[in-house]
């Protein structure tokens, strides 16, 4: 069962009251390559320490044992670090579909962040797109959100279940893009109200 | 054979100080309900067990030997 999504300010622009509706995070997939080759690095790492007579570095010089062991003991550290990291940066680039907004949040690397925002209103169409073997098997893919006028289109890359959440993205737009009543001048200079 | 050892520190101290960044980081951006604090523990845990065998590697290095050695 879906847990509802507590309130908390998910970026500095989200106004008082805006309800986050929907977060849309990537697939699980994307945090797989980093695992993995952290884990290929563990495992020679320990092969190696393990090995150090057979390989010869013990019996070649004991400088190079030991460099060999605490460069090994620090590859550990790091490894370890990095796989954080790449999880964090992962982890933390996301999209929100508040009550007003669609939000893009992207998280470079550490220090580098970058949000971009849509009004419900300027969202024209939602689609999603699965490409190749992985994508397929993995149920993951991009969702492309069209907007209106120059706005650049947005796309959510390798967001799980893209299909159901493009549904999703685009009901809400339904629901929420079209209660505000603008008011739009015709060619004549009146103003009159649009739905 | 003492640089390797002081290599090592300077290297641990940056470790540490780009791991304090990170959970900061973690903490600074933190949402509730979700799995932020699995990915905080998991580096804890995984820290705390990664420090051991580092610490245990360098405890089965013959310092005294190893300093005092010509290479």
């Amino acid at each position: 069962m879906e847990q509802p999504i507590p309130h908390h300010k998910y970026f500095d622009s989200q106004k008082e009251g805006e309800e986050v509706l929907l977060i849309l995070r990537r697939h699980w997939v994307v945090y797989f390559p980093a695992f993995l080759m952290a884990l290929i690095v563990l495992i020679i790492c320990i092969v190696i320490y393990l090995n150090l007579d057979t390989i010869g570095v013990t019996s070649n010089s004991y400088f190079m044992s030991t460099l060999t062991k605490v460069g090994i003991s620090i590859f550990f550290l790091f490894t370890v670090l990095f796989v954080y990291i790449s999880w964090l940066v992962n982890y933390l680039n996301f999209h929100l579909v508040t009550d007003q907004h669609l939000v893009d949040i992207d998280q470079l690397m550490l220090f580098s962040r970058k949000i971009s925002e849509l009004t419900l209103e300027d969202i024209q169409d939602v689609s999603a797109t699965q490409h190749g073997f992985f994508q397929s098997i993995f149920h993951y893919g991009d969702v492309v959100v069209q907007t209106a006028g120059e706005k650049p289109n947005f796309t959510l890359e390798k967001i799980g279940n893209p299909y159901e959440m493009s549904r999703q993205v685009m009901e809400i737009k339904d629901k929420y893009g079209e209660d505000t009543v603008r008011i739009v001048g015709n060619e004549e200079g009146n103003d009159k109200v649009a739905g | 054979m003492k640089i390797i050892l002081i290599v090592y520190l300077a290297l641990f101290v940056l470790w540490l100080l780009i791991s304090i960044v990170a959970v900061y980081h973690n903490i600074e951006y933190y949402e509730p309900n979700s799995k932020m604090k699995y990915g905080l523990y998991g580096f804890v845990w995984a820290s705390v067990v990664v420090i051991s065998l580092s610490f245990l590697i360098l405890y089965s290095i013959d310092w005294p030997h190893a300093i005092n050695v010509s290479y």
